[in-house]
């Protein structure tokens, strides 16, 4: 749980929204504001948060918050 | 699946009949036009020369007899020889004269024209014309979906023809006049299209001339006039056709050459572009034709006459 | 052959009624042959060979991928896979441009006047540029664990060889088309019907709307020289309607002819003027083809270089869009045309924040009028770049650039070069697809015109093909795309 906190505290940060409640089943549609664009700027501050490094194929296979979640998981 | 089948069906006898209805109906409207409903004795054939330089109508009723102007964009000569047996093979015997528009391009094969064949389609049931299109097409199945779809046979040209013969409407629109400022400078630039000799429009030529003669007409080469501009660019070659066509008419009395150039050509209030004459050239050409042509047509019932007599 | 032509009209129906009656297990095999049959009538045999050679590898490298376990063995063999394709797909289209000193107009014809690649002695490269890139999709989406190898050749090949998809895309996605390839086919009567309907009506927006465009285009394009002013305007509005027209008719020939066999193909297009950023217009506009840069060229770019921040996405843009334009040919117009496409999107990357910002503060954010300006400027945007994608040469393309603005020109010659019936029958036709779109948004039914009454169903039908048979224009058969 503080795992997902910390991640939604991230989401609120990047898409500049304090409303913001992150579950394992949104996707990039389901948050408003959320393109390519700010997906880049919520790794790097995802990266840098947590300080950890995903490779070139998790992020292209990351498919919605729940991939996020186990994948930041996997390597802290 | 047999729903969709039948309904298929039906769908393709209703678009067949629309599809025949239509184009019988646009065929009338074009016969119209062209002349090709009636039994003309007096056949204008050209291009669009012709076709703004001729006003039809009043030459049918200054000379008093049947007059076809059957006259089409772009028409090359052997495209008009195409024609021509449309119209005497499918009415032996009728045409006693024959006016053939000429001028300095008469043999030059150019590119513009070289799909006007495709005008042609409206009439691919006549055989002269089919033969003509058979050896003009581009590809197999150009001529098999025409014969299949009829209305495939209309392009807009053809479609603005078949719609002015429906509504009788044959004047000459152009009321303009030519811009010879602009023509200058095109002359300058040496933007005009060469005069060229090319032996298959010769040869052609050749031929129509024999069909007309042996068809028992009489043959009028009418330069319809050009501005005096377009005429000068190229003296050498203007000059060596129109001793080609001086030659037709030297060796055969029933063929005369009617140069209108000397009078008109200078008179630019007349043409609404530097080859096509406007509705006011097509009024005062039409007059002096119908003077000259009444000439020849008397010449030539006196001759028979005087055959007969004998 | 074209979707145009007496041939496939005769071709497409024949296929189907042998298809009905095939056994099920069968099907995938006749609709192969017929792909490759299709795919021969070009008369140009190394193309087959080229096809079955890139299924064959295509069909080897992902078998192997999917059974290897190791993540340098896996990624190895994703390159070789890649490779092996991209190696075909340069060889046959830019080799020759670069051996003949680059001349473009031997090989690659930027002019897309409508004449038929069969008749040039060029060397024919149709169908390449799509099937590679939809055959390094299913490379990559299986190293990507998004989807499972195809195990039978056969589906694998028709895959990549449809038919209808063979000649200019859509681009397919394998997890997309290859499970509706494996469904058994039961007859559908309304994929079937609206199959024929979407292929009549793509054919009208080809034959009646796009290639009269073309004839205005054309006699504008062909000798640029001889215009200044508002005939260059004119000529550049004309064709980005035309190839919108030429390029979604194809497309919806496509699609169409796919419901006849039950597939599903990918929409291409979205109503791609309406869009209101030039980054809309390409989520609009041959979408299968910018859903496939932006998968597998944008994003790992942008991702690899997410440590520059902006500037990162900026050039990860800016390559995107360069390789969009070799992709469509080799040739300097194509290459600019991409490239102020790439400008447009990365220069966009740096001002949207502030552009939102002015918007909030004039108070005009989510109003009717920014959007209509958004429009109108974007739509313009876009015709520029059409200038360098459509000219004969680089050199024609700045000539129109420097004498765009030069007042009117020789606007009454371009418009009635053809004849008066012409333009008006133009401007007509173009009317009707602009009508039938504003009826379907306005009527909100998605069923249309089905939902209509019999006899206007059918009076609907009878004038679309009546209008195709008299209002075609009879001047070559090719597409543009084509040339890709």
């Amino acid at each position: 749980m503080e795992l997902q906190a910390r991640l939604n505290e991230i989401f609120c940060e990047v898409f500049d929204d304090d409303d913001i409640n992150i579950a394992p089943e949104m996707t990039a549609n389901d948050v408003d504001g959320w393109d390519s664009l700010s997906h880049v700027n919520l790794i790097v501050a995802i990266e840098s948060k947590f300080n950890i490094r995903f490779n070139q194929k998790e992020l292209l296979t990351f498919k919605n918050v729940g991939d996020l979640l186990n994948c930041i998981a996997s390597k802290i | 699946m047999k729903k969709l089948l039948c309904k298929l069906l039906i769908f393709a006898i209703i678009v067949f009949v629309l599809d025949r209805g239509i184009s019988a109906l646009l065929q009338r409207g074009l016969d119209r036009y062209y002349g090709l409903d009636k039994q003309a004795s007096v056949l204008c054939i050209g291009h669009s020369h012709t076709m703004l330089g001729i006003d039809g109508t009043r030459l049918e009723q200054g000379l008093g007899v049947p007059v076809a102007k059957y006259a089409v964009n772009g028409a090359n000569t052997i495209d008009r020889l195409a024609m021509i047996r449309h119209y005497l093979g499918s009415r032996p015997g009728a045409v006693k004269l024959v006016i053939y528009d000429v001028d300095d391009h008469t043999f030059t094969s150019s590119g513009l024209s070289s799909n006007s064949y495709r005008l042609f389609f409206p009439y691919l049931d006549n055989p002269d014309i089919a033969r003509f299109l058979k050896e003009s097409a581009g590809s197999w199945d150009e001529l098999l979906s025409r014969r299949i779809v009829t209305l495939l046979r209309y392009n807009s040209v053809t479609l603005n023809l078949a719609l002015r013969g429906t509504l009788r409407r044959y004047d000459n629109f152009k009321t303009g006049q030519v811009d010879i400022p602009a023509l200058q400078n095109e002359i300058k630039a040496n933007q005009r299209p060469p005069i060229t000799i090319d032996q298959k429009m010769i040869d052609s030529f050749r031929e129509t001339v024999s069909f007309v003669r042996e068809n028992n007409g009489q043959l009028v080469l009418l330069y319809i006039p050009t501005v005096d501009l377009v005429n000068n660019v190229d003296k050498v070659r203007h000059e060596q056709v129109m001793d080609i066509f001086k030659n037709y008419a030297a060796q055969d009395k029933g063929i005369t050459v009617l140069d209108y150039n000397p009078s008109f050509s200078h008179r630019y209030e007349l043409f609404s572009d530097p080859i096509h004459l406007n509705r006011n050239g097509q009024h005062a050409v039409t007059d002096k034709a119908l003077i000259d042509l009444k000439k020849i047509l008397l010449t030539e019932k006196s001759e028979r006459c005087k055959v007969k007599g004998k | 052959m074209a979707f145009n032509s007496l041939t496939y009209f005769l071709f497409l129906p024949l296929i189907w009624i042998v298809y009905q009656w095939a056994p099920d297990r069968l099907r995938w095999l006749l609709l192969l042959a017929a792909s490759l049959g299709f795919y021969a009538m070009l008369k140009a045999p190394y193309l087959l060979v080229v096809l079955c050679l890139a299924a064959g590898v295509t069909f080897t490298v992902g078998l192997r991928l999917g059974s290897c376990s190791d993540e340098t063995g896996r990624k190895r063999l994703l390159w070789v896979g890649v490779g092996a394709n991209l190696l075909v797909l340069v060889s046959l289209k830019y080799l020759p441009a670069l051996f003949f000193s680059f001349n473009p107009s031997l090989f690659i014809f930027n002019g897309f006047a409508n004449f038929s690649p069969i008749t040039f002695h060029a060397l024919i490269t149709i169908g390449i540029s799509y099937y590679v890139f939809q055959a390094i999709s299913y490379l990559a989406d299986i190293y990507l664990e998004i989807i499972e190898p195809e195990p039978h050749f056969g589906h694998l090949f028709l895959s990549l060889a449809f038919f209808p998809k063979l000649l200019q895309g859509p681009i397919e996605r394998s997890g997309d088309l290859l499970p509706q390839l494996k469904k058994p086919y039961v007859f559908d009567y309304d994929m079937a019907r609206s199959g024929m309907l979407l292929f009549a009506w793509g054919l009208f927006k080809k034959v009646v709307v796009a290639d009269r465009l073309a004839l205005f285009v054309n006699t504008v394009y062909g000798d640029v020289h001889a215009y200044t002013g508002l005939p260059l305007i004119l000529a550049t509005y004309f064709y980005a309607l035309q190839i919108y027209f030429d390029f979604s008719g194809y497309t919806d020939m496509a699609l169409g002819s796919a419901r006849l066999f039950n597939i599903n193909l990918t929409r291409n297009f979205n109503a791609p003027y309406l869009a209101t950023s030039v980054a809309d217009f390409w989520r609009r506009w041959h979408i299968s083809f910018s859903r496939w840069i932006l998968d597998y060229i944008f994003k790992p770019l942008q991702m690899s270089w997410r440590g520059w921040g902006l500037a990162g996405t900026a050039v990860a843009l800016l390559v995107t869009f360069l390789v969009s334009g070799i992709w469509h040919g080799a040739s300097w117009g194509f290459v600019v045309w991409g490239g102020l496409h790439g400008i447009y999107l990365a220069s966009s990357v740096y001002y949207k924040s502030w552009q939102k910002k002015i918007h909030k503060v004039l108070g005009i954010e989510k109003t009717r009028l920014l959007k209509v300006w958004q429009t109108i400027l974007t739509f313009n945007l876009v015709s520029f770049a059409w200038i360098f994608f459509r000219a004969n040469s680089l050199a024609d393309a700045l000539y129109v650039v420097r004498h765009l603005v030069e007042g009117i020109g020789r606007v009454r010659a371009m418009l009635f070069a053809h004849g008066t019936t012409e333009l008006i029958v133009a401007l007509l036709m173009l009317a009707v697809p602009l009508l039938v779109k504003t009826l379907a948004v306005t009527s909100k039914r998605l069923d249309m015109p089905f939902c209509l009454p019999i006899p206007l169903r059918w009076a609907v039908y009878c004038l679309l093909v009546i209008s195709l048979s008299l209002f075609s224009v009879d001047s070559g058969r090719a597409f543009l795309y084509f040339q890709f």
